[in-house]
């Protein structure tokens, strides 16, 4: 029909929400890239490339410390999760045990479950065993949440595999750890790899369990930082710019990279819900 | 190798019965087919063989021993999968060496058996490769070869086939009886398709609803079937039954329905009033006066199937009965026309009008 | 013992292996096949699950039936605190604040991503990938960064007063964050920048997958694109709108992150959200059981949505 005009109309759309969506990310890098101490009055475009702002952001805000911590906090908790996730997701999906399907309900409900309804215990109880303000306060919790989504979603991807496959494995005469092992998880890798960046992605922007958990004499993660960074230099904008790229490049740089393995991810997993 | 054994082998899913008390005997290097139609069981026989469904009742044995208790990986069996379950991140050789090194054979022996089998299957050239770079025939060698090299009692085989397209489908049914008169190992095989049954048994065992109508070899199977079930699903164009009422007395039988009167000579067996006649297309003929055939029978054409070596002639007769002639491939003649076609004598074959238990051949 | 059992599917009479078939227990388990086992694999998951999740769940349950200030010991409270949630109006308003929310997330997103899916949906668009991934991208960043930057745009001296004044429209530019009748909207509009591009990326993923032939029998029978859209688009894409109304409605009720960051539940107490309420309750008020009660309160709410939305979901298919 109208092709031409649908096409361009499309891309158009396209284009828009494109833009609006970008917008507001480029314009607080071309903000960071002003020098620290020059006005700024909304959109204005930087004389030159100027990283004094970033220096001095880094220098002030402790970034260096916090991003450390971030990772530590983000590996350690996808490397647990994911472990876990895997054998118990497999579990699921493979082997028919009594209240197989009940336990895989509790499991499911951690998925929904709004994270605010279990910090004040948290807090209290680590606070009791003198554990607030370490690494341990942050990854636990955050694993136990993680563990809901990867349980579901390794659960998904063995359920897709073919039975036949898994059969004559153990013709075969391999052990279920075997199966999982050699066959299974080598196959999925893609899968696998959704879950790592979702569950980093995730662990690395939680800003209210690290909130509450950390108390900023110690540790802090990298968003937390971050919060406490522009509470303190309202005024200066570009600090704070600087500070939010900071603190968005690590999630960013990894998005980027695997971008398509995200976002196809994100995709055929909804599908699954 | 070892025969395989069924004693009354009973397989429930839930409330469903897939397997009513099955008792048979598979002899030592037999090839053995299960065919039947979904939903008979024939699967399901095969999986318990394997192990890979637990008994509800009775015992499977191979060889001498019992082997209800035993995982699959005890019981030195080997089975080929219909998607042929090919590990898809392994090549080859691995696929083949896997089984073998989870068994913990010794490297030297599993080349010695990988390499075998890669000759006899012709996989030589791939043993690099991996599933997913292969055709579908390749793959199926492969899923052959993987069950090769483990040297088992007895081969599983689960529609193997049924994945290929035709010309490769015949080349390999070939391939897979030669490889079984080679090696001579008991095979158990599993396939819906009578064709495929008819050609490569030794034995075929006709499954229906989970039970076992028929076994014996395919010529018995085809020329005396157990049953209507048997008889209607072996054989193709199958075979046409028709509803009839039995006349006897004086020396002869007569079969009747409406118009439709079939007079037969000395009947060697006590028929019921009623009974279900069955006769196959190449035993319904033309008539020809001199020919000493069974009939006349006059009817009307419904269809036509001209298959160049021979034509199939679907035939509406009195009373509503329905027979297929077979006729030269040569032969024409149109929907509708008038036809005059008998039968071979002694290739009418009656069945119980209730049970479809087969009582002779008139 | 009790011998429960779940309902057997369509039993594998023809053995069919393709796909795994749930049995009725009362099936036996085949020799070695890997059953109980199954409970090892799942014991260290549901043990770090169960300990930083299940636990403190029932243990926030238990509290929001007390009193405590975080110090002392608890008193008893019955369902006093559920009865100031319910009646309190600061507390109420809370909730009603996520509500409003609610539509900006939630509701907005899922008419802009419907939209562009409609328009896309006939056709495959070049560079889709690049579309999609930049789409994507305020799901990536840090809320606390998305709400600094917002900070700044909305800021009296932003970029979207200056735009204002741009277009000679001076009298509209306002402090949009500090505004009591702005505030709450202005952030529900951030959550919207946050929330459209999911919602678009899983909407147009849906209507990628409708065969062409149902548009063109449909347009053979001579629909309209409104009603090719009601009758064709719309129907195919039931389960994405499910997800994206579940995943966004669940990020509405929560925003800690931007409150937090942009307005601190202010000016006065028009931007407090049951989650930002909530954190001020349990640990600077000292009202650790009017904070639990909220948290259950929240989930209630949430799991109640869930439940709706995937309901209605599936009747639409019936």
């Amino acid at each position: 029909m109208t092709g031409a005009i649908d096409r361009v109309l499309n891309h158009a759309l396209l284009a828009f929400f494109a833009l609006m969506a970008l917008g507001p990310i480029a314009g607080v890098v071309l903000v960071a890239l002003h020098p620290p101490d020059a006005p700024i009055s909304g959109l204005a475009l930087p004389d030159g490339l100027d990283l004094s702002s970033f220096r001095l952001a880094w220098r002030e805000g402790g970034f260096g410390h916090s991003l450390q911590s971030s990772a530590i906090i983000a590996g350690t908790t996808v490397l647990a999760s994911s472990v876990l996730a895997i054998l118990a997701g497999y579990a699921f999906a493979t082997m028919r045990f009594r209240g197989a399907t009940a336990l895989f309900y509790v499991f499911l409900f951690g998925l929904l479950m709004p994270f605010e309804a279990t910090i004040i215990p948290l807090y209290y109880d680590f606070r009791g065993l003198g554990l607030t303000d370490t690494y341990w306060a942050v990854i636990l919790p955050s694993t136990g949440l993680s563990i809901a989504f990867g349980t579901f979603w390794m659960r998904a991807f063995f359920l897709s595999a073919p039975r036949s496959l898994v059969e004559a494995a153990r013709i075969d005469g391999a052990s279920s750890l075997t199966v999982l092992l050699r066959i299974l998880l080598p196959f999925g890798r893609p899968a696998v790899l959704t879950m790592v960046l979702l569950v980093f992605m995730w662990t690395w922007n939680d800003f209210l369990l690290s909130l509450v958990m950390l108390s900023g004499q110690n540790i802090l993660t990298a968003p937390l930082s971050l919060a406490f960074f522009q509470a303190s230099r309202e005024t200066h904008i570009q600090l704070v710019a600087a500070g939010a790229i900071i603190v968005a490049a690590p999630v960013l740089a990894v998005y980027l990279v695997l971008q398509r393995q995200f976002i196809r991810g994100v995709v055929s997993g909804s599908v699954k819900l | 190798m070892a025969p395989v054994r069924f004693e009354r082998v009973h397989k429930r899913f839930g409330d469903v019965v897939a397997i009513h008390e099955l008792t048979l005997d598979i002899a030592d290097g037999e090839f053995m087919v299960l065919v039947g139609p979904s939903g008979s069981g024939k699967t399901t026989a095969l999986r318990l063989v394997a192990g890979l469904e637990a008994l509800s009742g009775g015992h499977i044995h191979i060889g001498a021993r019992c082997v209800d208790r035993l995982p699959p990986k005890r019981r030195d069996i080997a089975m080929v999968f219909q998607d042929y379950a090919l590990y898809p991140q392994m090549t080859v050789y691995d696929n083949l060496a896997f089984g073998l090194r989870v068994a913990k054979v010794p490297r030297d022996e599993i080349r010695r058996r990988v390499d075998v089998a890669a000759e006899v299957l012709g996989l030589g050239d791939l043993l690099r490769r991996k599933p997913r770079q292969l055709s579908g025939g390749q793959r199926q060698r492969v899923a052959l070869g993987r069950a090769l090299v483990r040297q088992p009692q007895a081969f599983l085989m689960d529609e193997p086939l049924s994945n290929l397209d035709a010309k490769l489908r015949v080349q390999t049914r070939g391939e897979i009886k030669r490889l079984h008169a080679e090696i001579g190992t008991t095979t158990v095989y599993v396939t819906h398709d009578q064709v495929e049954a008819m050609t490569m048994g030794d034995r075929i065992a006709v499954m229906n609803e989970g039970r076992l109508e028929q076994v014996g070899d395919p010529d018995t199977v085809y020329h005396q079937p157990a049953n209507t079930f048997v008889a209607a699903f072996v054989g193709s164009p199958a075979m046409a039954l028709n509803a009839v009422d039995v006349v006897t007395g004086d020396g002869q039988v007569t079969l009747v329905r409406d118009r439709l009167r079939l007079v037969v000579a000395r009947a060697a067996c006590d028929l019921p009033a009623r009974a279900m006649l069955g006769v196959r297309p190449e035993h319904a003929r033309l008539w020809s006066d001199d020919a000493g055939l069974v009939g006349p029978v006059d009817g009307q054409v419904e269809y036509v199937e001209a298959l160049g070596r021979e034509t199939f002639i679907g035939v509406a007769a009195p009373g509503g009965a329905r027979f297929v002639l077979e006729a030269d491939g040569a032969y024409r003649i149109r929907i509708g026309e008038h036809v005059r076609f008998g039968f071979i004598p002694g290739r009418l074959h009656v069945f119980h009008p209730d049970t479809g238990a087969a009582l002779g051949r008139l | 013992m009790t011998q429960a059992t779940a309902s057997a599917d369509a039993p594998l009479a023809s053995g069919r292996s393709s796909t795994w078939v749930r049995l009725s227990r009362r099936t036996e388990a085949p020799p070695g096949e890997p059953r109980r086992i199954g409970y090892l694999y799942i014991l260290p998951a549901l043990l770090v699950y169960g300990a930083f999740v299940l636990v403190p769940f029932a243990h926030t349950a238990w509290l929001s039936l007390h009193e405590w200030d975080g110090v002392t010991s608890p008193t008893w409270a019955g369902l006093e605190n559920y009865r100031s949630v319910l009646t309190d109006p600061h507390v109420r308003a809370t909730f009603g604040h996520a509500l409003v929310l609610i539509v900006f997330y939630s509701l907005l997103p899922l008419v802009l991503g419907l939209v562009l899916a409609a328009s896309l949906s006939r056709m495959r668009v070049r560079g889709l990938t690049f579309f999609r991934a930049v789409l994507f991208l305020p799901q990536v960043v840090s809320l606390v960064a998305v709400g600094i930057i917002w900070k700044w745009i909305l800021g009296p001296e932003g970029s979207l007063n200056q735009a204002l004044r741009g277009l000679g429209l001076e009298s509209a530019a306002r402090p949009w964050l500090g505004d009591f009748g702005w505030a709450l909207p202005s952030i529900g509009l951030v959550g919207t920048w946050v929330m459209y591009g999911l919602a678009m990326v899983l909407l147009v993923a849906g209507v990628q997958k409708i065969p062409a032939s149902l548009y063109d029998a449909a347009r053979v029978d001579g629909a309209g694109p409104v009603r090719e859209f009601f009758a064709v688009t719309l129907p195919w894409v039931r389960n994405e709108v499910v997800v994206v109304l579940v995943l966004t409605t669940t990020t509405a009720l929560r925003s800690f992150d931007l409150v937090y960051v942009m307005t601190q539940g202010g000016p006065g107490t028009t931007t407090e959200v049951p989650s930002y309420r909530l954190y001020t309750a349990a640990f600077q008020t000292g009202q650790a059981g009017l904070g639990a009660a909220i948290g259950i309160t929240l989930a209630i709410v949430i799991f109640a949505l869930a439940f709706a939305i995937t309901r209605i979901g599936e009747r639409r298919a019936a």
